[in-house]
């Protein structure tokens, strides 16, 4: 494999302010992360050490295998949401090793409002309980919430993606085999008394841990019964009389010890035997990504330069390298593995597009992951190009990709507007995992394109009526729309909304993917339905 | 010439193994004996047979003489060893033996009981020119006890008649206080022990432990095959033997080698014995006692002089004499002994058990091993705690010395606490590499020699090394797949 | 969470930092390089950041032996020896769980009692079993006379807080 020479020169004045633009947007990034992770009141901070209890984040490290990673998903969820009220929607989920096991993590956060669900709480936990199904992954939940935040019940209870699939996904899970394990560090109440209900092993705290369908207050409300939280559903009652629990800990450290001993009994995973070679870092250093990610959204990159700061020995065997040249094509190797990568380098045209759907079939016909590195502004529009079919051959790229069967992993690079979004796996196409850059823009097109879009039609509205051109009423419509865009399409607003498994900084793209091409190799691949078409 | 057909080993641990080694080396058939819970110990193993004791302690067994010899006669053995310590001493199994027509090897009942009497034994000594301590009993004084005292010279210890544990002991250095310092001791003696008669002895400050090993045949006929030094003992037990005796001017050698064998010739001794002295810093040295049999650190005799003592022992016994001349014996180099024992030094020596899991041993020009154990064995409380002995033979002291600390270092005896540590501390003081040594020699540098603090160098290795041994630390080390295992500790 | 062993009555904490290209093993606040260079029967060799050191190590089952340059050392494993048993109840009551006659005492009133300390015997459906405490306590009341029935659920013996832990 040829290794991709980077013309890219790092002591241009170009450079240097790229440079130094997405340094501070990563910088933004972090100080917003820390905020999420570790601005408590601290009033609860307090009330957690007082009763004995860890904080979420440090349980998950305790749970941990010593020196190993944690690839967290979606730490800024709800950022912008509930007036900030719940950073990352009040839990914290990912993938770590465990007794030598990879496996996913769901943590609730106590510290804020008792851990109590909010709507993006539960996607929060649906999304990492989908990452398990996808990926047969176990899943170790460490129980500690109040139960779903009751102000908003509309928006968290009934539906088909709400509270009741957290149980649905937990029941699938169980059913494929894919073994669960709750640490009951708190209450586990209402709703989320089934979470270790439904796992296949439980553990749970003596003197703070919980499981009741209704609380203390709850059932002296319904019943009039008065009785204490450790008679009602603590872990004596529910290791030696209900059965609920199974192993009763005398602290959080214990229940850690305990459920690690749990997991180092689960059978070692039958991963896809893929091709694997011996790692090796890439050949160009992955800071300098930095300085090749344009400083405004509608300047371009030879996104050859950002697949050089990813791939092993920064090799590349590019496909069809002189068609449709606004898509590159081609296998590399990543942590070991090999992948079929597709990344944008310009407008998708008809070329570029059936060089896309082709590829996506090679890589199925090969079993080989693709990684879809997304800097799209659209298929191409016009008479010319809609007269040679480019929605025909959207169509084909958007097919081939929906019945592709081997994993597929997108990060959002810089830009993704309108079906191109679709076209490179964007999240209605089930990729395993999608990771974004802090200077991502999406939306179904541009800022500026909606406020002129907008602007245009209401101009015809006026002519067509005979009104005068109020040049007033255009420009408003011009900023309001300009100004919604600008916060709908940024990358807070995307992770805000779980659109993504999270906002990561570019230089550890290449470890994120390695942990999620390791754990996509859990579940089968399943088989081609129908050979390469050569469109 | 064979000195026996059968010889009956009536003993376990290193010293049965080691006379079974002399035993087949000499093309004599050996028989084991044993009690149940020895059934695996290798001495069973060595022997060409073996004669398994009932005993309700196992202890008792290897002490039922009348067991032993009717097994040595149901066996067709000649002839008895008793090793060391069981019924080695024991004058009525002496005769029991003879009486049964087999034969003893060791020296007559009579000479047993004779220097198996602490009186009897320093009487007969003192008649025939052996210095004793001085000495002077309140009994035989009356009157005149503390003049008497006084004359013996000071330091004296005051001590007990019906006394020990030192209870009612008292030091005095200066005429003056010897008058008060018998009263305090009268008190305290009838205090303890219902008796306040006491007597006095000169005391021997800082003294050595030099014994020296003779032959006889039984017909006056003695030699002696020169001295050890026994003065590294803890809890009046030695743990490290040398011979010869380092920095002993040879005019003295001279004289307490002739005083040993005057002793024995005295007592018309038969076979290997060992006489024991006290030695002072001003070069008097005093009869303490007389072993009649062979001693534990008897292979540091025989390294110096390439004799093999059980050889002699069988030979004398089998009325064949001594074999060897005065004039023959020479001395060629220097050994020194290491008594490895299933104890804790850290916790005042207390005896250890377990069980032996790995057993390493020493090898290499100039190190001799004797050993009785195997592994897996179990070390219960129900024997001694001595394991086996580690011996370096070099052309001086400190090639010796530098052989036996390789010796050490390359022994290992794991799964019950041992004194290995310990003893290469000892042997690695500065004070013993010159060869100044006493009895309180332990005593005294103790702080020294106690264990290091354990957080170096080689501590840390230590419990990396562990933490590798144990399948939980290797799951976490190498349980971790791939490429969570390269990526580390990282964090989004 | 660390890996912990014991040594003279002190937790070592070893936490694993690194495993590639070596592990990095940090060990009393210090990080080692730690390579395993070989381990037959009993001898093992290791190497710790640039040094080299080979000795003796027996594993049994609650302890690792190590002999290295002349010293021993005993370390007592931490898996496999319960701190607390939370396994075992907290309440004062101990209760029948079924129902039948009483055997035999093997406490008596004010009789301090480990966990898993044998209480009481009962027969029950042609069967004797015997009742260990649930926690270490002090007997309080034995509820229930020798050769006496009770029902299910029926109280057998109170326990009262250990001696130590009582004020």
């Amino acid at each position: 494999m040829a290794i991709i020479r980077s013309a890219i020169d790092t002591g241009s004045e170009e450079f240097r302010s790229r440079y130094a633009h997405n340094k501070a947007l990563v910088a933004e990034f972090r100080s917003r992360q820390e905020a999420a992770r570790h601005e408590r009141p601290r009033r609860d901070i307090e009330r957690v050490r007082k009763q004995g209890k860890m904080l979420p984040r440090e349980r998950v490290e305790a749970l941990l295998d010593p020196g190993t990673p944690f690839l967290e998903f979606s730490s800024l969820a709800a950022n912008m949401a509930y007036d900030g009220e719940a950073p990352g929607a009040s839990s914290i989920t990912g993938i770590g090793i465990v007794s030598g096991r990879e496996v996913v993590i769901h943590a609730d956060d106590s510290t804020i409002k008792g851990g109590a669900w909010y709507p993006l709480t539960i996607k929060k936990i649906v999304r990492s309980l989908d990452i398990a199904i996808e990926n047969r992954l176990p899943m170790i939940h460490c129980c500690d919430s109040a139960g779903g935040f009751l102000q908003l019940q509309s928006e968290l209870f009934p539906d088909r993606y709400m509270a009741g699939r957290i149980f649905r996904n937990q029941a699938i899970l169980s059913k494929m085999g894919v073994k669960q394990l709750a640490l009951v560090f708190g209450h586990c109440t209402a709703g989320g008394a089934y979470i270790p209900a439904l796992s296949d092993y439980s553990v749970i705290v003596r003197g703070t841990g919980a499981v009741f369908l209704g609380g203390p207050p709850l059932v002296k409300a319904a019943t009039g019964e008065i009785v204490s939280v450790e008679d009602l559903g603590g872990a004596d009652l529910h290791t030696r009389t209900s059965g609920t629990c199974d192993y009763p800990a005398i602290d959080e450290a214990d229940a850690i010890r305990i459920g690690r001993e749990i997991v180092s009994q689960w059978e070692r995973p039958h991963k896809v035997a893929v091709d694997r070679e011996i790692p090796e870092p890439p050949l160009y250093d992955a800071d300098e990504l930095y300085g090749i990610i344009p400083d405004a959204p509608k300047k371009g990159f030879d996104s050859r330069e950002v697949i050089a700061r990813l791939v092993d020995g920064s090799r590349f065997h590019e496909y069809q390298p002189a068609y449709g040249t606004t898509l590159i094509c081609g296998y590399a190797h990543l942590w070991g593995y090999r992948i079929g990568i597709l990344a944008n380098n310009g407008v998708l045209f008809n070329d570029s597009a059936l060089k896309g759907a082709h590829f996506i079939e090679l890589c199925n016909q090969n079993n080989t992951p693709i990684l879809f590195l997304q800097n799209i502004t659209g298929y191409m529009v016009g008479r010319e190009y809609e007269a040679a079919g480019i929605t025909k051959d959207g169509a084909k790229m958007i097919m081939a990709l929906s019945c592709s069967h081997v994993p597929k992993f997108t990060v959002m690079c810089h830009a993704s507007f309108g079906a191109g979004n679709y076209g490179m796996c964007g999240r209605a196409y089930d990729g395993r995992f999608l990771f974004t850059w802090p200077n991502h823009q999406i939306g179904v097109m541009g800022g500026e394109q909606a406020a002129n879009t907008l602007v245009e039609v209401k101009l015809r509205q006026m002519e067509r009526t005979g009104m005068p051109v109020d040049k007033q009423v255009l420009d408003e419509i011009y900023n309001t729309t300009l100004a919604a865009y600008n916060e709908q399409i940024s990358a807070y607003h995307s992770t805000s909304e779980l659109w993504d498994d999270g906002i990561i900084d570019p230089v550890d793209t290449r470890n994120a993917l390695g942990i999620a091409i390791s754990a996509s190799l859990n579940a089968p691949f399943g088989a081609p339905g129908n050979g390469v078409f050569r469109f | 010439m064979a000195f026996f057909n059968k010889v009956l080993v009536a003993n376990r641990g290193e010293i049965a193994c080691r006379v079974i080694r002399t035993l087949r080396r000499l093309g004599i058939a050996s028989v084991a004996v044993y009690h149940d819970e020895d059934r695996k110990a290798p001495h069973v193993g060595l022997a060409d047979e073996a004669v398994r004791l009932e005993g309700k302690v196992p202890s008792g067994a290897y002490l039922d003489g009348a067991q032993i010899i009717a097994a040595a006669k149901a066996i067709g053995a000649a002839a008895i060893h008793p090793g060391y310590g069981f019924l080695s001493e024991n004058a009525g199994f002496a005769e029991a033996v003879a009486a049964a027509g087999l034969i003893f090897v060791g020296p007559h009942a009579e000479v047993i009981r004779l220097m198996g009497d602490k009186i009897r034994s320093r009487d007969f000594a003192a008649a025939h020119g052996v210095p004793v301590a001085p000495s002077v009993t309140e009994d035989d004084a009356g009157e005149d006890f503390v003049a008497k005292a006084a004359a013996i010279g000071f330091p004296l210890l005051i001590k007990a008649s019906a006394g020990g544990g030192g209870k009612g002991m008292k030091i005095v250095r200066k005429p003056e206080e010897l008058a008060e310092n018998i009263g305090l001791a009268k008190g305290e003696a009838g205090r303890y022990f219902g008796d306040p008669r006491v007597f006095a002895e000169r005391l021997v400050e800082q003294p050595r432990h030099i014994e020296v090993q003779v032959l006889g045949d039984g017909t006056g006929n003695v030699i002696h095959l020169y001295e050890r030094e026994c003065s590294i003992q803890r809890r009046y037990q030695k743990i490290i033997e040398e011979a010869p005796a380092p920095n002993l001017p040879a005019g003295l050698r001279e004289r307490i080698c002739a005083a040993a064998v005057r002793l024995a010739s005295a007592a018309q001794y038969r076979n290997a014995g060992t006489v024991e002295f006290i030695l002072g810093a001003d070069g008097e040295f005093y009869f303490l006692e007389m072993n009649t049999r062979l001693q534990v650190e008897h292979p540091v005799t025989e390294m110096i002089t390439s004799l093999d003592l059980v050889e002699v022992q069988l030979r004398i016994a089998a009325g064949q004499g001594i074999g060897h001349a005065q004039e023959d014996i020479r001395i060629t180099g220097h050994a020194i002994e290491c008594r490895i024992c299933a104890e804790e030094p850290d916790h005042g020596f207390r005896p250890a058990t377990g069980r032996i899991g790995l057993l390493a041993l020493p090898s290499g020009e100039g190190i001799r091993f004797d050993g009785g154990i195997v592994a897996p064995q179990a070390v219960t409380p129900a024997f001694d705690s001595m394991l086996a002995k580690l011996i370096a033979w070099g052309e001086d002291r400190d090639t010796a010395l530098a052989r036996l600390e390789r010796g050490l270092a390359a022994t290992a005896v794991m799964g019950v606490p041992t004194n290995l540590d310990y003893l290469l501390r000892v042997v690695g003081h500065p004070v013993f590499r010159v060869g100044t040594l006493d009895t309180g020699f332990l005593e005294r540098f103790a702080a020294d020699i106690a264990a290091p603090d354990g957080d170096d160098e080689t501590a840390i290795a230590a419990a990396l090394a562990a933490a590798l041994g144990d399948p939980l630390f290797r799951d976490l080390a190498f349980g971790v797949p791939e490429p969570h295992a390269s990526i580390g500790g990282w964090r989004n | 969470m660390s890996y912990e062993i014991r040594r003279d009555k002190a937790d070592l904490h070893l936490d694993i930092r690194a495993r590639r290209p070596a592990l990095g093993v940090v060990l009393a606040e210090r990080l080692h390089r730690l390579d395993e260079l070989a381990a037959v029967e009993g001898r093992f060799a290791i190497r710790v950041d640039d040094r080299e050191f080979s000795g003796w190590r027996l594993v049994t089952s609650d302890r690792i032996e190590i002999r290295l340059e002349g010293r021993s050392f005993v370390f007592e494993r931490r898996e496999g020896v319960a701190r607390t048993d939370a396994a075992a109840g907290s309440g004062d009551e101990v209760r029948a769980e079924m129902p039948g006659t009483l055997v035999a005492h093997h406490v008596e009133i004010g009789t301090e009692v480990a966990l898993g300390a044998r209480l009481v015997t009962i027969e029950s459906m042609k069967l004797q079993v015997t009742i260990a405490a649930p926690r270490a306590g002090v007997v309080a009341r034995l509820h229930v006379a020798e050769g006496a029935t009770f029902e299910r659920g029926a109280v057998l013996v109170s326990l009262a807080p250990p001696a130590a832990q009582e004020g």
